[in-house]
C-alpha cells in the first residue's frame, strides 16, 4: 500500500518554485463603477463594456463552472455567498450563517426580499433544488463539497440547513455565484436541464443585471435589474461583453475605447501588456485569486526526474526572477511557496527556498551521477508547452538557454492546445510541463491535488465542463 | 428544360462527391492526435472510469467505422450532429453564424471579381503602360500579403493611429441604432475585414483578366473586329471581354471555397462572428459535430457555386450546350 501511495503521489505533477500572479485586471479609470466594493463617489448609470475571449458554452451556471461562463453568469445569478479579494465571506442572498461547533451543520437564513426576474419569489426551494439538480450534481469543481452534503433542510421560505457527512473546511468557498449559483426551480423543475431553453436565451436570474440579448459570437448584453435586493445598486445601467478571440484585436480595442475593460486571465492579452501600460488612463491591477505557473515535473516516466537532486538542481539552475521580468513580461512576481500570498491565512513565506545558483545546480548534478558529457552536455530533457500561449511561449525559451548552463539539453516541444491535454494529463508523455493551475482562494481546492490522491478519484474541475 | 435536367444530373452526381468529403474529413478529424474528452476537461488527469463514461456519452466509445456509418445516417435524415462544447444541435449553432460570413464574403465577392476584371481590363488596353505596373504592383502586393497580417495594419492605421474606423466586431454595441444609422454602422464595421479578405481575390482576379484579355488580343476574331471598322470600346466590351471571362469566372467560383477559408483568419481576427470563427474555434476544442457540420456546408456550397459557374459558361458562350 505504502508503495502504491507513493508512486501515487509521485504521480501529481510538482509545481516548483517559479510562479507567478496571472488573474489581472485592466480598466480605465472612468470605470471605477465597478459593480462591488467601490472607492470613492460612484456614479450612477453608463454602460461598461468588456471584451471577452470566447462565447460562453451556455448561461446556465448550473451546469457548467469554467471561468468564461461564470464571468457573465454571476451578473445574472447570485450565490447565498460573495468572497471578497482575500477569500473572507460575505453576506449575498444569505444575509446570515451559523456552523454548528462540530463543523458539520451550516445553517443558513435567507434574504426575505429576493425576487427573481420574472417577478416570482427566490426562497429555500430553490437553494435546495439546485444544490440537489443542478450545481450540486454537475459543478465539477465543487463536486467534492456537494458530494460530501448528507442533507438539505428547509424548515421555512427563508430558512436552508445543510447537513454534511464529514468536516469540510472550504465548504463556504463554493457558495458562491461562481461555484454555488442558485437557480430558479420554477424554470428548471421537470425539464433536462441541458436543453432547457433559458440555458441560451433569457435566463431568469435574481441577480443586479438582467439578460437583454446574446448575439453569438459578437456580445451579451445585460441590464440592470430595477428590483435588486440590495437597494441602489447596481449602478451601472447596463454590462455588454464584447465577444473578441484574437489577443491581439482584443488589446487594441481598448486602445481604441471599443471595450472599457478586460478581466481574467482567459481574456487578458498578456502578450501586449507592455502596450496597454501605455494607454492613457488604463490601471493594470491584480484582482482575484491568484495562478500559479510552472516548470512541472514527470516522476512517473523519467528516471532521471526521479531522483531529487535532480528535480533540486533543476530548481536552482533557474533564475526565476529573470524569467518572470522578460518571459512574463513582469507580470506576476516569483513566490516560494505553491500557496499564494493571495490566500494570507494560508501563507507561509517560511519554507525552503532554492534559489538561483549554478554551482550548486552543477554540484548536485553530479551528486546524482549525471556527469558532463562531450559538448558539455549531461542529459537531455523535453520540456513541452502550449503552442501559441504567450505565457509559456516565452518563458520556455529562457528555460531552454538557463538549463543548457548546467549541462542539461532541453528540447522544446510545441503541442496544439488538445494534443498537449491529451499528452500530459492522459498519457503522462512527458518530461517537464511548463504550464497553468488555478489555485482558487482555498488551498484545499486548488493546492491539494497536487499533493494528495483523494482527489483523482473524484473529478477533475480545471476548466471541466461536462458532467 | 435541358437545363433542369442539367441541373439535376449535376447535383445527383455531387452526392457521391459529398459523401467521399463526409468519410475524408470523418476519418482525418478522428485521426487528428488530441481527446475532445479531454479538452472539455482542461488541465487535470481525469480519472479512467469518468472518460470512459463521458466517451459513452458522446458515443466516442463506438469503433470509428460505426460512429462514422451512424454519422451519415443522421445527416440523411437532417441531423447534423449535437456540439459537445455548445450542447445545442449543430445546425443551430452553424446557422446562428452564418448569417454573418454572408454579409463578410458576398459582398467581397462581388467587389472582388467586379474591381479586379475592371482593373484587368484596364491593365490590357496597354500592356507595361503605366497604369498596367501600377496595377500589376499593386495586384502583386494583394496576392502576397497574408491576411491575417495585412488585417493588423489596417486595424493599426485605420482605428488606432487615424480613429476613422472600429476595429472589430459586426456592429457597436450598447447603442440601439436603426434605419440608416444601423445600416452605415454596419458598413464602417465591414470595411476593413472585407478589404482584409478582399484584396487577395481582387489581385488573383486581375492578374488572371489581364492575361486572358492579352491573349485574346491577338486571336482572329478581334483583328476582324477592329478591321470592320468598330470602336475600340466596342471590340473590348463586345468581343474581347467575353471571350476572355470565361477563365476569370472558374476561378471566381473557385474563390467561394478559398473565401471560406480566408474567412476563418479575418473573422478572428477582426472578431467577426462568422463560421470561419466557429470553424476555428471548433478545432481547437475538438468540437468534432460543429467542425464536420461546418465542413459539410462549405462543401455543399462550393459544389452549388460551381455549378452556378457551369450555369454562367452556358450563358456566356453559345457554343456551350449542356446535353448528354
Amino acid at each position: 500500500m505504502r508503495t502504491l501511495a507513493k508512486t501515487k503521489e509521485a504521480d501529481r505533477r510538482r509545481y516548483r518554485r517559479l510562479a507567478a500572479f496571472l488573474a489581472l485586471w485592466l480598466a480605465l479609470a472612468h470605470s471605477a463603477a465597478w459593480a462591488g466594493p467601490v472607492e470613492g463617489n460612484p456614479r450612477r448609470g453608463g454602460t461598461l463594456i468588456l471584451g471577452i475571449a470566447a462565447d460562453p458554452s451556455t448561461l446556465n451556471c448550473g451546469i457548467e463552472s469554467s471561468q468564461i461562463v461564470a464571468m457573465v453568469t454571476s451578473n445574472i445569478y447570485n450565490g447565498l455567498l460573495h468572497m471578497d479579494e482575500e477569500s473572507n465571506p460575505h453576506p449575498d442572498l444569505a444575509k446570515s450563517w451559523e456552523i454548528s461547533p462540530d463543523g458539520l451543520d451550516y445553517t443558513f437564513q435567507l434574504r426575505d426580499n429576493v425576487k427573481w426576474h420574472d417577478g416570482q419569489p427566490l426562497t429555500s426551494a430553490d437553494v435546495k433544488f439546485s444544490f440537489e439538480n443542478l450545481v450540486g450534481k454537475y459543478n465539477a469543481r465543487g463536486r467534492e463539497a456537494y458530494r460530501n452534503i448528507k442533507a438539505i433542510e428547509t424548515p421555512n421560505a427563508t430558512t436552508v440547513k445543510i447537513s454534511l457527512k464529514k468536516v469540510y473546511s472550504p465548504f463556504l468557498e463554493i457558495l458562491t455565484a461562481h461555484d454555488g449559483c442558485i437557480m430558479p426551480k420554477h424554470i428548471y423543475e421537470n425539464s433536462d436541464v441541458f436543453k432547457n431553453p433559458r440555458n441560451n436565451d433569457q435566463p431568469i436570474g435574481s441577480g443586479p443585471f438582467k439578460f437583454k440579448e446574446w448575439n453569438k459570437g459578437s456580445h451579451i448584453t445585460l441590464v440592470r435589474n430595477e428590483n435588486y435586493f440590495k437597494k441602489g445598486r447596481p449602478f451601472l445601467d447596463s454590462v455588454i461583453y464584447r465577444i473578441i478571440p484574437n489577443a491581439a484585436t482584443r488589446a487594441i480595442a481598448f486602445e481604441t475605447g471599443e471595450v472599457n475593460a478586460i478581466i481574467a486571465s482567459n481574456s487578458f492579452p498578456y502578450q501586449h501588456v507592455d502596450r496597454l501600460r501605455k494607454v492613457k488612463n488604463a490601471v493594470i491591477k491584480d484582482i482575484g485569486s491568484p495562478s500559479l505557473i510552472g516548470v512541472n515535473f514527470n516522476l512517473k516516466g523519467n528516471p532521471i526526474l526521479a531522483k531529487r537532486e535532480v528535480r533540486v538542481a533543476i530548481a536552482h539552475a533557474i533564475d526565476k526572477k529573470f524569467v518572470v521580468e522578460k518571459g512574463l513580461r513582469a507580470v506576476g512576481k516569483v513566490i516560494d511557496s505553491v500557496i499564494p500570498p493571495g490566500i494570507p491565512w494560508a501563507y507561509n513565506a517560511n519554507v525552503p527556498k532554492y534559489p538561483f545558483d549554478l554551482k550548486k545546480a552543477n554540484a548536485l548534478l553530479d551528486e546524482a551521477g549525471h556527469a558532463r558529457g562531450a559538448g558539455g552536455t549531461r542529459f537531455a530533457l523535453k520540456l513541452s508547452f502550449e503552442a501559441g500561449n504567450d505565457n509559456a511561449e516565452r518563458p520556455v525559451q529562457i528555460l531552454r538557454e538557463q538549463l543548457k548552463a548546467v549541462g542539461i539539453d532541453i528540447k522544446l516541444e510545441r503541442l496544439e492546445r488538445s494534443v498537449m491535454l491529451e499528452r500530459i494529463f492522459q498519457k503522462y508523455d512527458f518530461d517537464l510541463w511548463f504550464g497553468p493551475l488555478t489555485t482558487r482562494g482555498h488551498p484545499a481546492l486548488g493546492t491539494a491535488r497536487l499533493y494528495t490522491t483523494a482527489s483523482i478519484t473524484g473529478q477533475p474541475f480545471t476548466n471541466f465542463t461536462r458532467l | 428544360m435541358p437545363i433542369l435536367t442539367f441541373v439535376l444530373r449535376r447535383l445527383f452526381h455531387a452526392l457521391p462527391l459529398l459523401v467521399c468529403v463526409i468519410v475524408f474529413n470523418f476519418i482525418l478529424i478522428h485521426l487528428a492526435p488530441g481527446d475532445p474528452i479531454q479538452a472539455l476537461v482542461g488541465e487535470f488527469p481525469a480519472p479512467e472510469a469518468y472518460l470512459a463514461e463521458m466517451r459513452k456519452a458522446f458515443g466516442l466509445d463506438q469503433p470509428l467505422y460505426i460512429q462514422l456509418l451512424l454519422y451519415i445516417k443522421n445527416i440523411l435524415s437532417g441531423d447534423l450532429g449535437f456540439s459537445f462544447y455548445y450542447r445545442q444541435p449543430v445546425l443551430n449553432v452553424i446557422l446562428d453564424r452564418l448569417p454573418a460570413t454572408l454579409q463578410l464574403m458576398l459582398p467581397a465577392l462581388v467587389f472582388s471579381a467586379a474591381v479586379g476584371i475592371f482593373l484587368g481590363i484596364l491593365s490590357a488596353r496597354k500592356p507595361y503602360s503605366l497604369a498596367d505596373n501600377g496595377i500589376s504592383a499593386l495586384s502583386l502586393f494583394g496576392y502576397c500579403v497574408p491576411a491575417f497580417w495585412f488585417g493588423q495594419m489596417l486595424m493599426a492605421t485605420f482605428a488606432i493611429d487615424l480613429g476613422w474606423l472600429p476595429s472589430q466586431g459586426i456592429k457597436t454595441v450598447g447603442a440601439d441604432l436603426t434605419g440608416a444609422a444601423a445600416l452605415l454602422d454596419r458598413a464602417a464595421h465591414l470595411v476593413l475585414p472585407f478589404t482584409a479578405l478582399a484584396i487577395r481575390h481582387l489581385a488573383v482576379n486581375a492578374r488572371m483578366m489581364r492575361s486572358s484579355m492579352l491573349e485574346v488580343a491577338y486571336e482572329d476574331f478581334v483583328t476582324v473586329a477592329r478591321a470592320k471598322g468598330l470602336h475600340e470600346k466596342d471590340v473590348i466590351a463586345h468581343h474581347m471581354v467575353p471571350n476572355a471571362l470565361m477563365p476569370v469566372v472558374t476561378i471566381i467560383g473557385v474563390d467561394v471555397g478559398f473565401l471560406f477559408t480566408g474567412s476563418v483568419l479575418v473573422e478572428t481576427v477582426f472578431g467577426w462572428p462568422g463560421i470561419g470563427r466557429l470553424m476555428y474555434e471548433s478545432i481547437v476544442k475538438r468540437d468534432y459535430p460543429v467542425l464536420m457540420g461546418n465542413f459539410l456546408m462549405t462543401t455543399a456550397l462550393v459544389v452549388v457555386v460551381n455549378l452556378i459557374v457551369d450555369l454562367v459558361y452556358l450563358w456566356l458562350d453559345p457554343r456551350v450546350k449542356y446535353q448528354k
